[in-house]
């Protein structure tokens, strides 16, 4: 049944992430993309962890997707057209190096010795991933803090309002 | 900022909290209003004109219509305004006189009723709202008792009164008035202390005396800027000389400063209901006027004489000398003036309204700029504006 | 096969039971709420249809599954068709994890008396309140109107920010029961509730669960006196419906959380477990009901100061000194 349910996820999810590039209109696009987390939240939870499957859902789909939603909606791009984007030849390096990138992942996962062995049950229990994080690998989870802390008042001193008389 | 183009939003003529058919055109950056445009005219009625075609006498049931939260001081502004155009101002029987402050700050009190109760719900305190409503009520069954209606009251005449109060009404009123001050801790309990009510309402709608001045604005959104003028002291009428009443004056231009106006002359209103309450004595209601006034009733019904009298003051109405004036009085929203024209025929030559509601609508938009939607609703509720005097 | 059988009997029963209170509990707080804010207001609410008003609910559905669905032109279709369901569907299923009594014993089996024990359960409830913004903003979006519009980014922005605060609110909840689960946290508080031992995480969570679930006096989104009413301006007929279920939905949703974090769930002596927690779950609604009939709106922007300047930072301090004198008190 497990493996049933991953295999429908992950065309839900492939369809979703495929609708999502696709879509012109932004709203339309955050929609497949929050449904998309949905399928890989769930996924997580199938292979056995359910705080990362719930942090998926809270952080991405619950603030950072909501977060493009009000950018959306306060430039009011949502209701009008996009224009038509650039046609295939321009796309066509692009594409090239995309398909050279997942041709080596495709050998890198046939050349893999471990590929093939089954990975035994795994459950990875919020308690341990908290002692992971705050234990072992306190010193980086620090560091991302204290990045995200600069980037947070570099953002404040942009968006400030100015001083009056000043101009931009 | 300045790239992001503005959104317009047409606030009304049909929207929960424009107080009637006003029509706001705002410009919103976000939700911050850069200009708002008032746009009125959709309850016009042409009183004025109508008041070219009708006598004197029949004038007088328009006015009711005009500010219908407080019809008795539009009565009462009119009547003064003829009885100057026929030189019987000093003629008016003292009981009529005191009538008539008496019924004007019972008016005064339910006007002030229903601006804090629309003021209280559009900043979403409903349960004030159904509270001053059931004051209200009682101030309707008043009217009711005295004039048979209980909105369009028509009650004041030129030369006095339409009649006398019904036995029994002068305690009522004073038993309701001794409940009052104690009805007015209660909103203020359920909002004054209230740091949410305080925080939407301080340094909202800021108008300065000066600009308030220019603008012509009257009335406590005057006094909220810290101008002392009120015509009742400034300017007495019907005997206002007489009693003892202080004029509420606050200065820090804004919501909070006019709703510490409006809630302190209601309290000076109970006070002026109080000594009008004692001064009245048992007396004539009518001028000694006959041809301005009706004749009695039983003369209309049992002589000749009173029969034909009333039938020509009906048909034909009284005749004012050739001239023009203008009288003021101050209303709960404001100064409201009459000015008339006779040109010596039963029917005004030209009626002109100097309505407050109108000219206080011109302080909205300074108010607004720069301010937030939820302001703009503020800013509606403390300008107390009734559409019915704006449009006319 | 037949053990699996039972237990998938007993998971429909519970499902079925759940929904059925909840859907009318929650018709009914529509109709206490309308009788208590009338009691508040010297009016009577309804009390016409049935006795005291009670078949007052039936005719509403009846009435808004009559009335016409109608779509506003220029519309997005699908998302202004399926934003209303969103919401009501997000508040659902929080249920699933709340634990309403304690396990009980049945034909030799200990059934537990909640759904599903998910060992995440809190942030399972954090998961769909975070779905219930989309119901929101989408709405309101779809809604093609500029009233809506102005809703949507209200909600947006007001939920986004409180649930900063409530969850950062229920951080010392978490510690003091080491644990997700909402079983597990419950049976932490036999002792006492954690309204005595967090006093302040439960004055942060009340502000914050009333600005999450857009109760007056945080109803900016949907303020009529300013925006008409908001997102759901445009809606009529069951679509408002199932905007309007899902407040009351979410109004049992938040009586339950605030019951499961604060209150000490069903416990509580002489009554019955079940008995206790719907006491609660129904003291808290009336708390939010009695609010509502007291409090004017604040602005917009004072609410978002407000959580951004005052509740967040007391919610981190009070997670700081929480876990400082858990610490102590453990070595």
């Amino acid at each position: 049944m497990t493996t049933a349910l991953f295999y429908i996820l992950g065309i839900i999810l492939l369809a979703a992430t495929l609708m999502c590039i696709t879509r012109r209109n932004p709203v339309h696009a955050v929609i497949y993309l929050v449904a998309g987390f949905f399928a890989l939240a769930l996924m997580f939870y199938l292979l056995g962890a359910p705080l990362v499957a719930a942090w998926e859902v809270i952080v991405y789909a619950g603030a950072i997707m909501v977060l493009f939603l009000f950018i959306i909606m306060m430039l009011g791009l949502a209701p009008q057209e996009v224009p038509e984007g650039p046609g295939w030849q321009r796309w066509l390096p692009l594409a090239l190096l995309s398909a050279s990138l997942m041709a080596c992942t495709l050998l890198l996962i046939l050349e893999d010795p471990a590929a093939g062995q089954k990975v035994g049950g795994f459950y990875l229990a919020p308690q341990a991933l908290g002692e992971a994080l705050f234990g072992r690998y306190a010193m980086a989870v620090e560091m991302v803090s204290f990045q995200l802390l600069f980037a947070t008042i570099g953002a404040y001193l942009l968006g400030r309002p100015l001083p009056k008389g000043e101009d931009q | 900022m300045a790239n992001f183009e503005t959104m317009t939003i047409n606030m009304g003529p049909q929207h929960p909290s424009t107080h009637g058919v006003l029509q706001l055109i705002l410009e919103l950056d976000g939700e911050i209003v850069r200009k708002a445009t008032p746009h009125i005219g959709f309850l016009h009625r042409g009183v004025e004109k109508l008041a070219e075609h009708r006598t004197y006498h029949q004038v007088l049931p328009l006015t009711d219509r005009l500010d219908y939260l407080a019809p008795m001081h539009n009565n009462l502004g009119y009547v003064l305004a003829v009885e100057k155009l026929l030189g019987i101002t000093d003629a008016i029987p003292e009981r009529a006189q005191v009538v008539r402050v008496l019924l004007a700050e019972l008016t005064r009190l339910k006007s002030h009723l229903v601006w804090l109760a629309c003021h209280a719900l559009d900043i979403g305190a409903m349960t004030v709202f159904i509270y001053c409503f059931r004051e209200r009520e009682h101030i309707m069954n008043f009217y009711e008792k005295i004039s048979g209606a209980r909105m369009t009251s028509n009650y004041f005449r030129v030369g006095g009164l339409s009649a006398d109060l019904p036995a029994g009404l002068e305690q009522e009123i004073r038993e309701f008035v001794n409940t009052m001050p104690g009805h007015i801790n209660t909103y203020e309990g359920l909002l004054t202390g209230n740091k949410i009510w305080q925080k939407r309402i301080k340094d909202v709608g800021v108008i300065s005396a000066e600009d308030a001045i220019d603008l012509g604005v009257t009335g406590p959104s005057l006094r909220g800027s810290g101008v002392d003028w009120d015509l009742r002291r400034d300017q007495p009428y019907s005997g206002y000389e007489n009693y003892d009443f202080e004029v509420v004056v606050e200065d820090g231009c804004d919501t909070w400063a006019r709703y510490i106006v409006r809630l302190k002359e209601m309290r000076e209103a109970c006070k002026i209901i109080h000594q009008a309450l004692d001064k009245l004595k048992p007396g004539p209601i009518l001028a000694d006027a006959p041809k301005i006034v009706l004749p009695p009733k039983q003369a209309t019904v049992n002589t000749i004489e009173g029969l034909i009298h009333h039938f020509k003051l009906i048909s034909e109405g009284f005749k004012p000398e050739v001239g023009e004036v203008y009288v003021g009085v101050e209303n709960p929203k404001g100064e409201v003036g009459y000015y008339l024209v006779s040109d010596g025929t039963p029917r005004p030559y030209r009626m002109k309204i100097r309505p407050a509601s109108f000219i206080n609508l011109q302080a909205l938009p300074k108010m607004c700029e720069g301010s937030m939607i939820a302001d703009v609703v503020a800013v509606i509720g403390t300008l107390d504006i009734v559409l019915g005097e704006i449009d006319r | 096969m037949n053990d699996l059988l039972i237990s998938l009997v007993l998971i429909l029963v519970k499902l079925g039971l759940i929904l059925g209170v909840v859907l009318t509990m929650a018709a009914y707080l529509v109709l206490a709420e309308r009788k208590i804010l009338g009691r508040m207001q010297l009016r009577y609410g309804p009390n016409r249809i049935g006795p005291g008003g009670m078949l007052q609910p039936l005719c509403d559905v009846i009435k808004l599954l009559t009335k016409e669905d109608f779509v506003p032109g220029r519309a997005d279709k699908w998302i202004f068709l399926f934003a209303p369901g969103l919401t009501a569907l997000a508040a659902l299923l929080s249920f699933a994890v709340v634990p309403f009594s304690p396990p009980l014993a049945l034909f030799g089996r200990e059934i537990p008396m909640v759904v599903c024990d998910l060992n995440i359960g809190l942030l399972y409830i954090f998961g769909l309140s975070s779905l219930a913004v989309y119901g929101v903003v989408l709405g309101g979006w779809a809604s093609n109107s500029k009233y809506s519009l102005l809703g949507a980014m209200r909600g947006l922005a007001q939920l986004v920010s409180y649930e900063l605060a409530l969850g950062l609110a229920l951080v010392p909840v978490v510690m003091s029961a080491k644990s997700f689960s909402l079983n597990a946290i419950v049976m932490a508080q036999a002792d006492w509730p954690n309204l005595l031992r967090h006093p302040l995480a439960f004055i942060i969570f009340m502000i914050s669960i009333t600005a999450e679930s857009k109760r007056t006096p945080f109803d900016m989104p949907e303020a009529e006196n300013e925006i008409v009413a908001g997102y759901h301006t445009e809606y009529s007929g069951m679509r408002f419906g199932l905007f309007f279920v899902g407040e009351y939905i979410n109004l049992v949703v938040i009586g339950a959380m605030t019951t499961v974090f604060f209150l000490g769930g069903w416990h509580g002596p002489f009554l019955p477990p079940v008995v206790w927690f719907i006491l609660k779950v129904l003291f808290v609604a009336f708390l939010f009901i009695w609010a509502r009939g007291s409090m004017p709106r604040p602005r917009y922007d004072q609410l978002m100061h407000f959580g951004w300047k005052v509740l967040i930072p007391l919610a981190l301090l009070n997670v700081v000194v929480s876990g400082a004198i858990s610490l102590a008190m453990n070595s």
